[in-house]
């Protein structure tokens, strides 16, 4: 897929599109509302939580101060233990190392666990452009994969956006006969899936966390399909970006204290998977070969810059459920596989303002996502610093300099600021006759510089007579007198 | 494996981008989260272990059933009963005569079959893949979120606790812990001493949400997780 998709479409035809799907609004309100609930039922119990989240964020950051350290141990243990190390400085990289491993051992069947480094390097595309059978093994990507690979709109639940009557049908298509019922299509889904565990011929998996104490990479899944892919087939291929890493098995336990809380509410997920390098001889399952794949892909680039916090992110998805703007958007209008205030500030990182620089606006900055990431990524001021950047790489229009220019001198000056309400009002008033709606100004107005974007969607109070300062004053004379 | 100089290069584009030359060859680590993790401890363990392990199975839909070191097999075979029986199939350990549980074999209805190793692997794994229920000795547990945590060895095969329908494990209460800060040490010394290649947190069956949030147990991994906790060793 890529990190962009339905690039054809601007963000706001994606907007409209989304809105008329009632469903998919509904079904991301209820899911996100319950992950969010679950969180807050589960961390009210523990007094600890705010003490883990520090932990945690000081953690990430401890590890990004020192990731070239880390990445060190962790290659030298990974070796040590039998993996096979590989580095993908960018997706061409990564797609070019993955087909020479299939390559070598003749492979043509793969199943994947969840990875949004795996869609973010486009994978599958590479895959299945050389010919691969690839199937996703995440029910929810499966089911994407059977709609002819639609996108994801949640990190954690990415086919949020379909009913079941749409799942029924693509069942149905692909050879399922029961109820429209959600246990039996889910039996369906795993007898199915089963078949494509146990004959393929690599798995491939993303990287929860990686250890550099142990060289071993962890996944974790509720489903339990992470097991498999990591069970099954001879050869494993983990995709890592470069920085999910943590120094001690220790450290894990930090991590794991906020991570499935903040995802889903839960304190543990049903499966976490260790995989510290391949089965050995004497074993009889697991894979024979493990590759790690450790990709960058911007992320040093991140990493020397101003939004270096960004790369603390665990992916768990708490951002996008607190959002209020992701809440009524749903995912695909932000037309990148990184959606709500994780994404807005990481996809600009990774494809450029060229490509992506109107994602930042779509955040009323209101910081809800700062309060609940659980590494204290300080979410709202970096979407505040990527439209600072934007503006510093657009340029403003001169008409819009001159306004705010304007502004800044009359807000500077009580004298001005004065003068210009006790006109302002007035002339609102004369301006709001000539509009269609009393007492607003409306769209008629769209043309004056930057009230104009404000007008074309929605009316403008007017400015009254009388500043409340002044009400509140006459009110304390009133009071004294009285 | 690793080559070298691609190595180098990778790591050097992270060091320029931290602003130094050369590669740390020491780092002090900082030790985040440890008053969290012995408060967390200090916290729950005001309660008995067997009840907080009770209240973290009942939470992740895990079966659990203490039993003493002389009612393994019993409860074992209630168990099976209760996943209705059929092809079992264990890891050839030294626990199978320990618990007595060879008798599990003249059970009606149920066919107990070890992972033989003289098998083929590729036949265990479809004996196993077509089993009922599948029997593990698990490292370790975890009381605070109803965990076992399962290695895999020559003889304690993955598909073991993974393929069949359900999946009984049988810890010893020696073996559990009340929360994941003291298995992780543990583990830690455990991967080194025994080279260990795989090790599963196992934390209640296999569940998802992905059709319209309706929460289904059993998609890929088993649908029954099942802990019989031998209380008295």
């Amino acid at each position: 897929m890529g990190i962009l998709y339905h690039q054809e479409m601007s963000f706001e035809e994606r907007v409209e599109a989304a809105k008329q799907n009632d469903f998919a609004r509904k079904a991301t309100a209820a899911a996100t509302d319950g992950f969010v609930a679950r969180k807050a039922m589960v961390t009210a119990k523990e007094p600890e939580w705010a003490d883990f989240r520090r932990a945690a964020a000081d953690l990430r950051a401890h590890v990004l101060d020192h990731l070239d350290f880390y990445l060190n141990q962790f290659i030298e243990q990974a070796s040590a233990n039998g993996s096979q190390v590989h580095f993908g400085a960018d997706a061409s990289e990564v797609g070019r190392t993955v087909l020479d491993i299939f390559e070598r051992h003749a492979a043509t069947r793969v199943v994947k666990s969840k990875s949004m480094v795996s869609e973010e390097v486009d994978i599958n595309r590479t895959l299945r452009t050389a010919g691969m059978d690839v199937t996703e093994t995440d029910l929810g990507e499966w089911i994407l994969q059977l709609d002819d690979w639609d996108a994801p709109s949640h990190i954690i639940g990415p086919a949020l956006h379909k009913d079941i009557h749409t799942i029924y049908d693509l069942f149905v298509a692909n050879g399922y006969d029961g109820p429209k019922d959600a246990y039996a299509m889910t039996k369906f889904a795993r007898a199915k899936l089963r078949e494509k565990f146990l004959e393929a011929d690599i798995g491939i998996t993303g990287c929860n966390f990686a250890i550099a104490e142990t060289g071993a990479v962890t996944i974790m899944t509720n489903e339990g399909n992470g097991r498999m892919v990591t069970s099954l087939p001879k050869v494993h291929i983990v995709l890592m970006g470069m920085e999910r890493l943590v120094p001690t098995l220790s450290d894990l336990d930090v991590l794991m204290q906020v991570f499935v809380r903040s995802a889903v509410g839960t304190k543990i997920s049903s499966y976490l998977s260790m995989t510290v390098g391949p089965r050995k001889p004497d074993e009889q399952d697991g894979p024979e070969e493990v590759h790690v794949i450790i990709i960058d892909n911007g992320r040093s680039d991140i990493l020397a810059g101003p939004y270096k916090d960004m790369l603390r992110c665990i992916r768990c998805g708490a951002c996008q459920n607190i959002c209020p703007v992701y809440h009524h958007l749903t995912g695909h209008p932000y037309g990148s596989i990184y959606e709500g205030p994780m994404g807005i500030v990481l996809t600009p990182l990774l494809v450029g303002y060229e490509k992506a620089g109107d994602l930042p606006y779509v955040s009323t900055l209101c910081g809800a996502c700062t309060d609940h990431c659980p590494v204290h990524i300080p979410l709202h001021e970096l979407i505040l610093q990527h439209r600072k950047d934007v503006a510093a790489a657009r340029g403003t229009a001169s008409a819009e300099a001159r306004v705010y220019a304007a502004a800044g001198q009359v807000l500077a000056h009580p004298s001005l600021y004065r003068a210009a309400t006790g006109v302002g009002a007035p002339v609102m008033q004369a301006m709001s006759l000539l509009g269609h709606r009393r007492g607003r100004l409306d769209a008629r107005w769209q043309a004056l510089p930057v009230l104009g974007n404000w007008v074309r969607r929605r009316n403008l109070p007017l400015l009254q007579g009388k500043k409340l300062r002044d009400v509140m004053r006459d009110n304390k004379r009133g009071d004294q007198r009285g | 494996m690793v080559d070298a100089q691609a190595k180098a290069r990778f790591l050097k584009k992270i060091s320029n981008a931290l602003g130094r030359v050369t590669l740390p060859t020491t780092v002090v680590h900082p030790g985040c989260g440890q008053a969290a993790q012995e408060a967390r401890l200090e916290r729950l363990s005001q309660e008995s272990l067997i009840n907080v392990f009770a209240r973290g199975c009942a939470e992740r839909g895990a079966d659990l059933r203490p039993a003493l070191a002389s009612q393994v097999c019993a409860v074992v075979a209630e168990a099976i009963a209760s996943f209705g029986g059929g092809r079992v199939m264990y890891p050839q350990v030294e626990e199978i005569a320990t618990y007595g549980l060879e008798k599990l074999a003249a059970i009606d209805g149920v066919s107990f079959v070890p992972w033989d190793l003289a098998r083929p692997p590729a036949d265990n794994i479809t004996l196993a893949e077509a089993a009922q229920i599948g029997l593990t000795f698990p490292l370790r547990g975890i009381a605070d979120t109803g965990t076992v945590i399962q290695h895999s060895d020559a003889k304690q095969a993955r598909s073991i606790s993974l393929l069949p329908i359900a999946h009984i494990s049988i810890l010893r209460q020696s073996d559990l812990r009340m929360t994941m800060t003291e298995t992780m040490l543990e583990l830690r010394q455990n991967i080194s001493d025994n080279d260990l290649r795989h090790v599963v947190h196992i934390s209640g069956p296999s569940t998802t949400g992905d059709i319209e949030n309706v929460i289904v147990t059993g998609v890929h991994g088993p649908v029954h997780e099942c802990v019989v906790l031998v209380t008295d060793c």
